[in-house]
Order: C-alpha cells, then sequence, then structure tokens
C-alpha cells in the first residue's frame, strides 16, 4: 500500500505498476530503480532550468533591442547626454515623423540627409506613413508617452484635437528666444499654427482649397478659363455651360458635399465656424446647411457634377487614379499644391482658380489655410535639437528649394523669394490666388476639436441626398440630429 | 502532501517551459482584455486619463448611435450570405475533386490560392479595379444588357462585391472538406451501391450525414472569422464604410471609433459586444450541434 502511494506521486512509471509483490529484495531493487529516477528527474529539471534561462536570456535579447527598434527609439545611451549638453558635439538621435507617399519621402530624405551632413553629430530616425494611417499612429504614439521629436501637424484638421489634449509644446518661448527665426515670415502663415493663443505649429507650407482646372479639354469645346474669380452663382453657370459641351459620360466637376474644405469654407464666408471654438455647438444653423446641401443638389440633378455613384468610388482616391486624370470631369476641386501632382498622370494642360466667393455674404472668400506644420510633442526627449533641425528646415533656402512648395507655400518670404523661378506653373498662380485670397477671407481659424466627426456626419447626409434617398430637408433634420448625438457623446 | 504543491510537483517542469507562452498569454492577452474591460466602462479619449461613466457607452451604442446599427445590419448581411455561399462553394468544389480527376494537386494547388491571396491589400485593391466604374466586370456583362456601372460606388451593390470576395476564398474549407471526404469509409459506398443507392441518394444518405463534423468545423471557424473581417471593407470601401456606409464592417466601425475619433472606451465597449455576438453565435450552433451533427461512433 506503502508502496503503492510512494510510486503514485512519481508519475507513474507502468513497470512500477505492475509490481504489487512484497518480496523485499524486489521492493529493494525498485527502490533503487526508483531513486535513480528521481536523480534523473532531478537532472532534468535542471536541464530544463538551464533550458529555460538561456532562452530568457535570448527572448530578453531579441525582444530588448526588438522593442526599441520598432519603436524606432534609438541610441541605447541617448536621451539626457543630448539635450543638456550644452552645444558639445555628443551624438543625437532624432525622430522626425510625416505623412506621405513615396515620392514626398524622396524630398524630405534629401533634406534631412543634407542636415546630417551639416550636423554630423545627430542622426535623424525617419517614420513616415500615408495621411490616414499617419495620425492613427501618431495618436498611439503619444498616447503611449513614445511620439517622435518632431513630427507633421495638420493644424487646420488636426491641430486642435492634439493641442485640446496638452500632447504638443507651446513654440512662442522658442520664437522669442531666436531659436526659432520668424523675422522674415509672412505673419499670415506664422499665425496658422496659433491655437487658443499660442504658437503650436511652424508651417512647412499653406494651402488652400481650390479648383483645377483641364485647360485643354476646356479649349477643345472654345471655352477659356475665367480670368477672375466666379461667385457661386457664375461658377454653376460656367459649370453647366461647360457641360452642355461634354460628351455624355464626362462631367463638368465633382460633387462639392464630398469635399471636406467645401462646407468649412461655406460657413466661413457667412462669418461662422463649423464648431465654436470649445467644439461644444455646432457652428452654423440648419439654413446655412440647406443652402448648401441644395445648391450641390441642383448641380447633381442637372447632370453637372459627378452622380452619386461615381463620386463614392473616386472620393478617396490617390491622384493618379483621380477623376481629372482619367478624363471624367474637366475640373476638380482639390488643395492648391496638389494641383501639379496632377499633371505627372497627364498631359494636358492644367490651370487653377479660386473657390467661388460669396458676393452677399459677411466674407466674400472663405477659404481657410491649411498649414502642414511641424510641431513638438510635449514628451519629446530632444527638444532642443528638434528645434534647431526645425529652424533650419523652414528657413534655409537650399533646404526650401529641395522641398519646392511640396505642401504649399512656405512662411518665410526669402524662402518664397528663392522660389520664385524653381516653382511650377500651378504654384505660381497659387502664390497670386492666395494673395487675392488673404484680402477678403477671414482669419485663419484652427478646427476644435471634433470636427473630422462632423465632417464625417456632413459627408454621409451629402451622400443620402445625391443617391435620393434623403430630400434636402430630411437630410438636414437628420444631419443636425446626428452633429448633437456626436458633441453629446465626446 | 497538500494537493496544491502535489500539483506543483507534478507540473512545475511543464510550466517551465510554457512560461514563454504563458507570460505571453497573461501580458498580451489576458492583461489587455482586462483593461479593455474596464475601458468600456470609460470615456478614454488616450491623451486624458479614463472616466468612468459606467454603462453609458453601452446604451448610446444601442439606443442612439444609427451608425452602429448599420455597422450591425451590415455585418449580419455578410456573415450569414457569405459563409453559407462560401461553404456551398467549397464543399460541391471538394465533392466534384474527391472523384478523382486529372492533375488533381494542381487543381487543388490552385483552388487553394485565393484563399492565400484573399485577406491582402493587394486582391482588395483588385477588387477595386474590377468592380469599378471602368473595372472588367462590367465588360463581363455587357452582353447580358446590364448597363455598365460603378459596383463599389453604388450602395445597393457595394457589400455584394465584398461577398463576392469572401466566397471567392473557398479554399480553405475546401481542403478541409476534402481531407473529410476522404476519411469516409469505402465499405458504405459499396454497401449503398449494392442496395441500388443512386448518386443522389449515397450524397444524402451517407456522404452529408458522415461530414457533419467537418461541416460543423468549417462553419464555426468561418462565421468566427467573418464577423471580424476587416481589411477588405478598409481598402475597398475606403476607411470611412463606403457609400452610404453600405460597407461599414462592425471591425471597421471599431477601428474609426478608437482611431479615428479617439473614443477608445466606446470602441472597447464595442467589442465587448462582439465577443458576446460570437460567443452567442458559437453557443448557438454547438447547442444545436446534437441535433444534425454526427460523430460515428
Amino acid at each position: 500500500m506503502n508502496v503503492w502511494r510512494w510510486y503514485a506521486s512519481d508519475d507513474g512509471d507502468p513497470a512500477v505498476f505492475a509490481c504489487d509483490c512484497d518480496n523485499v529484495t524486489k521492493r529493494a531493487a525498485e527502490i533503487r530503480i526508483s531513486q535513480e529516477g528521481n536523480e534523473m528527474q532531478a537532472k532534468r529539471t535542471w536541464t530544463a532550468l538551464l533550458v529555460m534561462a538561456v532562452i530568457f536570456v535570448l527572448t530578453a535579447c531579441s525582444s530588448g533591442s526588438g522593442g526599441s527598434g520598432g519603436a524606432g527609439t534609438s541610441s541605447p545611451s541617448d536621451g539626457p547626454a543630448s539635450s543638456s549638453s550644452g552645444g558639445s558635439q555628443q551624438q543625437v538621435t532624432l525622430r522626425v515623423a510625416w505623412w506621405g507617399n513615396e515620392s514626398r519621402a524622396k524630398i524630405y530624405n534629401e533634406i534631412l540627409d543634407l542636415y546630417e551632413q551639416q550636423n554630423p553629430h545627430v542622426k535623424i530616425l525617419r517614420e513616415t506613413a500615408n495621411y490616414g494611417d499617419y495620425y492613427t499612429k501618431l495618436a498611439t504614439q503619444v498616447a503611449g508617452g513614445n511620439p517622435p521629436d518632431l513630427i507633421g501637424m495638420h493644424m487646420l484638421n488636426y491641430g486642435g484635437e492634439y493641442v485640446s489634449k496638452g500632447t504638443l509644446e507651446p513654440l512662442d518661448p522658442y520664437i522669442e528666444s531666436g531659436a526659432i527665426d520668424t523675422t522674415d515670415w509672412d505673419p499670415a502663415i506664422l499665425e496658422s499654427g496659433r491655437v487658443d493663443g499660442k504658437i503650436y505649429g511652424i508651417s512647412k507650407g499653406v494651402t488652400f482649397t481650390a479648383i483645377v482646372i483641364n485647360k485643354k479639354m476646356l479649349s477643345e469645346i472654345g471655352m477659356a478659363v475665367p480670368e477672375r474669380t466666379l461667385n457661386y452663382e457664375e461658377f454653376a453657370q460656367f459649370l453647366r455651360e461647360i457641360q452642355s459641351k461634354l460628351p455624355e459620360g464626362v462631367y463638368a466637376s465633382f460633387d462639392g458635399m464630398q469635399w471636406e474644405h467645401s462646407i468649412d469654407t461655406w460657413v466661413r464666408q457667412k462669418g461662422k465656424n463649423l464648431l465654436s471654438p470649445d467644439g461644444k455647438e455646432i457652428g452654423f444653423t440648419k439654413d446655412d446647411l440647406r443652402e448648401f446641401y441644395q445648391y450641390w443638389y441642383d448641380l447633381i440633378q442637372d447632370g453637372v457634377v459627378t452622380p452619386a455613384s461615381i463620386t463614392a468610388e473616386y472620393k478617396s482616391q490617390p491622384q493618379e487614379n483621380s477623376l481629372i486624370v482619367k478624363g471624367i470631369t474637366a475640373t476638380l476641386i482639390t488643395n492648391l499644391n496638389q494641383a501639379k501632382i496632377y499633371t505627372n498622370y497627364m498631359s494636358d494642360e492644367l490651370d487653377v482658380i479660386r473657390w467661388p466667393i460669396m458676393e452677399n455674404g459677411v466674407y466674400k472668400g472663405g477659404e481657410n489655410l491649411q498649414s502642414s506644420a511641424w510641431s513638438i510633442p510635449k514628451n519629446s526627449k530632444n527638444k532642443e535639437e528638434a528645434v534647431k533641425l526645425l529652424n533650419w528646415f523652414v528657413n534655409d533656402i537650399e533646404a526650401g528649394k529641395i522641398f519646392k512648395a511640396e505642401l504649399g507655400i512656405p512662411g518665410n518670404l526669402k524662402v518664397q523669394e528663392a522660389l520664385k523661378d524653381l516653382l511650377h506653373p500651378l504654384d505660381v498662380k497659387g502664390f497670386q490666388l492666395m494673395a487675392e485670397a488673404s484680402k477678403d477671407a477671414p482669419p485663419v481659424a484652427v478646427r476644435a476639436p471634433g470636427s473630422p466627426q462632423i465632417i464625417e456626419a456632413f459627408f454621409n447626409f451629402g451622400q443620402q441626398i445625391a443617391f435620393g434617398r434623403m430630400s434636402v430637408d430630411e437630410a438636414v433634420d437628420a444631419a443636425f440630429a446626428e452633429f448633437e448625438r456626436i458633441l453629446r457623446t465626446r | 502532501m497538500t494537493a496544491v504543491s502535489r500539483w506543483w510537483a507534478r507540473n512545475k517542469v511543464a510550466l517551465f517551459f510554457l512560461s514563454p507562452w504563458l507570460a505571453g498569454m497573461i501580458m498580451l492577452s489576458l492583461v489587455p482584455m482586462v483593461v479593455s474591460l474596464y475601458l468600456s466602462f470609460t470615456n478614454y479619449n488616450l491623451f486624458e486619463p479614463p472616466r468612468w461613466i459606467g454603462l453609458t457607452n453601452y446604451t448610446n451604442m444601442f439606443l442612439y448611435d444609427t451608425r452602429y446599427l448599420k455597422a450591425l445590419q451590415v455585418t449580419f448581411v455578410y456573415v450569414f450570405v457569405a459563409v453559407p455561399l462560401q461553404l456551398l462553394l467549397a464543399l460541391a468544389l471538394a465533392l466534384f475533386l474527391n472523384r478523382g480527376m486529372f492533375a488533381l494537386e494542381w487543381f487543388r494547388g490552385i483552388f487553394y490560392i485565393p484563399s492565400l491571396l484573399g485577406p491582402s491589400v493587394a486582391i482588395a485593391l483588385l477588387w477595386r479595379k474590377v468592380f469599378g466604374n471602368d473595372g472588367i466586370f462590367n465588360v463581363v456583362v455587357a452582353p447580358l444588357g446590364i448597363q455598365p456601372r460603378s459596383w463599389i460606388g453604388d450602395p445597393d451593390t457595394a457589400l455584394m462585391t465584398l461577398i463576392v470576395l469572401h466566397v471567392w476564398q473557398f479554399g480553405s474549407p475546401m481542403v478541409i472538406f476534402l481531407a473529410g471526404l476522404k476519411q469516409i469509409p469505402k465499405e458504405f459506398y459499396e454497401a449503398a451501391a449494392i442496395d441500388g443507392a443512386g448518386r443522389i441518394g449515397t450524397l444524402f444518405r451517407i456522404t452529408l450525414p458522415l461530414l457533419t463534423p467537418i461541416i460543423f468545423f468549417n462553419l464555426i471557424m468561418q462565421i468566427i472569422n467573418a464577423f471580424q473581417a476587416f481589411t477588405s471593407a478598409f481598402i475597398i470601401g475606403g476607411s470611412d464604410g463606403g457609400v452610404l456606409d453600405s460597407m461599414l464592417f462592425y471591425t471597421l466601425y471599431l477601428f474609426i471609433n478608437g482611431f479615428n475619433n479617439f473614443q477608445m472606451g466606446y470602441a472597447s465597449a464595442m467589442a465587448w459586444v462582439l465577443l458576446l455576438i460570437i460567443g452567442f453565435f458559437t453557443a448557438l450552433f454547438f447547442a444545436t450541434s446534437k441535433r444534425w451533427v454526427y460523430y460515428e461512433s
């Protein structure tokens, strides 16, 4: 019995179970065997421990390096040495992030390589993603306390959100100390980085919404690009005239109900905003929205802008697959700095005109400057060095020439001047349009937090109208109900 | 010896060897799950500390969020149309291939390829081309007198394109069906043949009943899979759920709330509801399985 129990704990070796005799010698032999078994097991346990230890060390090593590598941090013993070392030449690793495609990455890399050459003690780790994914990644990095040291920030769309969460470093002290030199800056462009009274972003370039026109297609049907800026009625008339001469399956323009800056521009022309500055209330009325939807719905019904399903299919397509490149529309609503990108994919000559003005509005123009800026996260570990790079990037003539107004018009007037001969003709026209818009549009207003969701709802109900699923009135009511839900649950 | 120490003595080696995976499971799965359960009762915008709001996320979801209800609807249609179609196709092809044919291995391989490619971004992009305004699908159906249109841009047909993409990935259930068919003993067919059973009779009296455990397995796996579908809608419909939200999968709306709208608490609550939904259907199928799944023993 005793033997039985004694063995039972010993993982039940079949040999032991088989033997239930009480022969003493036999039992002794068994005990010896099982002792050997125990020793064996002890040995095995030790081997196991050893193997485990090795595995742990190995995995710890690899996950350690993998962790920091994946996060993109770097320079093992970095951090404190670099920032506090008062201008010495200690190695610094800066993490810089931006959004954009492959060709834009080439431009950034060229500029950052140049900076590394001029500043051998700085090593720049680069992180890039397309616009949508960029903000997903950034949000997680910032929330996780591990953001890059210098980040691209679309001030208009995301600045309000990030500043309201207290995640960005105010840059005014650096401007006052001269670490960021803004003496040659266009004040309006500098202001585009201001949120709640402080500067949080230094612009890499500003752009705004405009209409790009296929000049060749227009001249083929005997029409010309308008000389002066049109108002809304004239613009609709212009599109209707184009449409009357176009073959079937080609449209004069794109549906403004699916362009995120169109409603913004519309309400700004009426002296209002998408949201109140604190993001708690809707900044415009049902009537504003109704008029807006009606304006575009009429154009859809007359077959002047793309029908709903084509609009939906092409809305989120990259430039090379856009409606104007495919020859499906004669004009396209876009951002000014992107106009030149379309020319990479088509041979027809393009031109740009301003977004329509509102004759009886509070402001004639409503364009909001969209500043693609550099910002510095509050928990960046290398603020001093990040500021140096930022200052060089936006003010250095050489860097400016490589960047070539990629994200729109640069803020430094000297850089602007140096670019005059290098710029794409569409960008030159852009400079003119901007000068004109700055005279009749209200000051830049960074969008309040919550506006991306409001825009999303604005799109959805515009689509309901375009597909004929809702009347304009129904859509306006439903949209406002949704706006309220969004603001209530934030 | 107490029970615990005996248990420890018996299992310590196993635990040591399992420890990397146990650590992974606890730290990478269990802890995040518990945290997400906590977050589902809070308002959490990623940047500020979570604020406890009780069941508000859950009530908002069902009472006020019309887009959420739309996402539920889209997902249910997708799961309960795409999965049966896919399994039917997989079963039909498995039966066909099982009869033995020239270069069977090759065909099996070829039919399996879509399952490997299906969930990829490249295929999703290709789908855009196929069902777009200028896609080849329009060319294919033109002889049938169907007007060319953008199948992806039309709210009535957009979800259909995703269902077709899902059905197209019939390869992996097909391979499992094939394996199941090979397991059915030949004797049954011989006996049936002697008794004069026809092809249809054999199919419904022998093949399908003996295949039910495999059908059951495939059904459960594919339903769980389909509820969590994301990539196809994200790429084909755009990150906003496609035209009129017709491709707004549950997981996509969850992603939008969490990462675009910075509402992690709400997104966590949505994730837990999805877990309950999947759990409910899995349990339901298990409960009914006694009635229609035959195990040989």
